[in-house]
């Protein structure tokens, strides 16, 4: 890792990082303030869980930590965190690549090594900032409307953690993407591409029987904090498997980006 | 940061670069065929070519960011591709320029600073040649023109007082003005023991600075050597004014161009003292011998070398 560069791309996500934790802590406190102040909400939810739940996975939750669920498995949710997480991904090769600044960058003495992990150094805290942000957004609302139900803060974060390494997946396939290419419109658009894809294959897979599992196929198919947030049970199993589904995009593209011409720009 | 760059190159008097046999493929297009390069402290090489020959590509191996398939690269005292640190005594400067748009001049040029890990000691006196001032530095590089990012990119490579210079078209978009104070600098800079490879288009500037030029074209070196002694090897013209316009005229290892009157156009290649015993038994009005100019020469090394359709 590299003091300078990282110093740069936290300059870099100065106003973008808070925007996006500001956003997806609002996104939590609304969702319970909205929960706390209409009480149709919790009528209607439950009758959905009762349509959908084997959808959502939401059976038989606590409400409140029901609808807590909900908001960490929103779209909005996935928009405000995977904005970061796919944004760094493909500036870090194909966007740096296409501006020519990684070009002027690697001409000094420092590795490819060191570029690559200088922006999983900045990935990684963001990512868990923007979980922990959702889960003290729902806190917050929790103590200042008092909602019917309760949710539990150490559970709650550990679950924004969760989601963390969800957000985590999705930016390593940004990477590997931008690793492959050396335009940045070409991996911004491949990479949201194939995220939307996976986002929609875990929740229509499981309409259709016999491609039920094939949801698992996806990091998203992976990421269910409803148990944790029900009754702080902690599903090892699906846990390692999102570090996985991280990690092995994460090193594909530091294997690529350390062997790749960088000819672009 | 370390206090300077090491200066342990010219102690020993190596050459900075070395390119041996160097060959880049990208598919079937062949970028870079057998090249060899060397260039010593010291030293400016002019590295002159039409576009697409390939002297980007060279100059990019020759920084590490891409891989010879074939060939030796030595680039002061390592290879480039391999290992990163021999990079802390290189300057670099792209033909894109590569600057971050939001940054203001001081901080782009503090950021590559802290990555070369050097102090920026020269930065003073490139940004007075340059005429760059405070006012300009403190201003964010998207309200720049295009000669101001240009001598940002100079000054991003040159700040840190490397032993190696590699600049891309580095005169590209300066005034007349600012044009003289970088050839000034890089003459200080050679003076002072660095090397210096540097591509361009502008052949005065070549002339002007160069102590030898590298010429490549399609991927192949097509000449190499200081301007006057690839000025030898190309044909000089001679223009005579005859006495006697009908007189033959026998001339060694000349080529008759164009003959009105008597007034003679030839040119001539080789051994100038048999040219000078003949020229001497003929009668002759007026005789006028020119050294073929670097743009002759350039044109002259490219038409000779023309890559097949």
């Amino acid at each position: 890792m590299n003091a300078p560069l990282i110093k740069r791309l936290v300059r870099e996500q100065r106003v973008r990082l808070p925007l996006e934790i500001l956003l997806i802590g609002a996104w939590g406190f609304l969702l319970i303030a909205v929960f706390a102040k209409s009480p149709t909400f919790t009528n209607l939810l439950q009758q959905q869980a009762s349509q959908f739940g084997g959808l959502l996975n939401v059976i038989g939750l606590d409400p409140l930590a029901q609808w807590a669920t909900v908001g960490l498995r929103h779209p909005i949710f996935l928009l405000g965190g995977g904005l970061f997480a796919v944004g760094i991904g493909v500036r870090a090769i194909a966007g740096e690549l296409e501006a020519g600044s990684l070009a002027l960058a690697l001409s000094r003495p420092l590795s490819r090594r060191s570029w690559f992990m200088s922006h999983i150094a900045v990935l990684v805290p963001g990512c868990l900032l923007i979980g922990v942000a959702y889960a003290v957004g729902c806190l917050v609302a929790v103590a200042v409307t008092s909602p019917m139900g309760s949710l539990e803060p150490i559970w709650m974060l550990l679950a924004g953690v969760q989601a963390a390494l969800l957000l985590m997946a999705v930016g390593g396939i940004a990477f590997v993407i931008s690793a492959f290419s050396s335009e940045r419109g070409r991996a911004l658009s491949w990479s949201v591409g194939v995220v939307v894809v996976m986002y929609a294959a875990n929740f229509l897979l499981p309409l259709w029987n016999p491609a039920t599992n094939l949801a698992k196929l996806t990091p998203f198919g992976w990421f269910d904090p409803a148990p944790l947030l029900q009754n702080g049970t902690v599903v090892w199993g699906d846990s390692l498997v999102l570090v996985i589904y991280a990690a092995v995009p994460l090193s594909v593209a530091a294997w690529q980006f350390s062997r790749r011409d960088l000819a672009g720009g | 940061m370390r206090d300077a760059p090491q200066r342990w190159y010219n102690v020993y008097m190596v050459d900075l670069i070395t390119l041996t046999g160097v060959t880049k493929r990208f598919g079937d297009h062949v970028a870079l065929q057998g090249i060899d390069l060397s260039v010593g402290p010291g030293e400016i090489r002019g590295f002159l070519g039409p576009n697409g020959a390939g002297k980007t590509t060279a100059m990019r191996i020759l920084v590490g960011l891409l891989r010879a398939d074939d060939g030796a690269v030595m680039v002061l005292g390592g290879n480039p591709w391999s290992d990163h640190r021999v990079r802390a005594n290189l300057g670099y400067l792209p033909s894109d320029h590569g600057l971050y748009r939001r940054m203001t001049g001081a901080e782009q040029l503090d950021h590559f600073a802290a990555l070369s890990r050097c102090e920026p000691i020269l930065r003073k006196t490139a940004c007075e040649l340059l005429r760059f001032s405070q006012a300009d530095l403190s201003r964010p590089v998207h309200t720049y023109s295009k000669g101001m990012r240009q001598k940002l990119g100079v000054l991003q490579a040159i700040q840190h007082d490397p032993a190696l210079l590699i600049l891309d078209e580095p005169g590209e978009g300066l005034d007349p003005l600012v044009l003289s104070g970088l050839i000034e600098l890089l003459r200080d800079r050679r003076d002072a023991g660095r090397a210096i490879l540097f591509s361009s288009h502008v052949l005065a500037e070549v002339s002007a600075l160069c102590d030898s030029v590298t010429m490549i074209r399609a991927g192949e070196i097509v000449g190499q050597g200081t301007i006057a002694e690839l000025a030898q090897k190309r044909a000089r013209t001679i223009v005579l004014e005859l006495v006697d316009a009908e007189a033959d005229l026998t001339l060694p290892d000349c080529t008759l161009v164009d003959r009105v009157g008597a007034r003679v156009t030839l040119t001539h290649q080789g051994d100038v003292r048999p040219l000078l015993e003949a020229l001497a038994l003929l009668a002759l009005a007026d005789v006028r011998i020119e050294e073929a100019s670097l743009d002759q020469v350039f044109m002259e090394y490219y038409r000779d070398h023309e890559a097949p359709v």
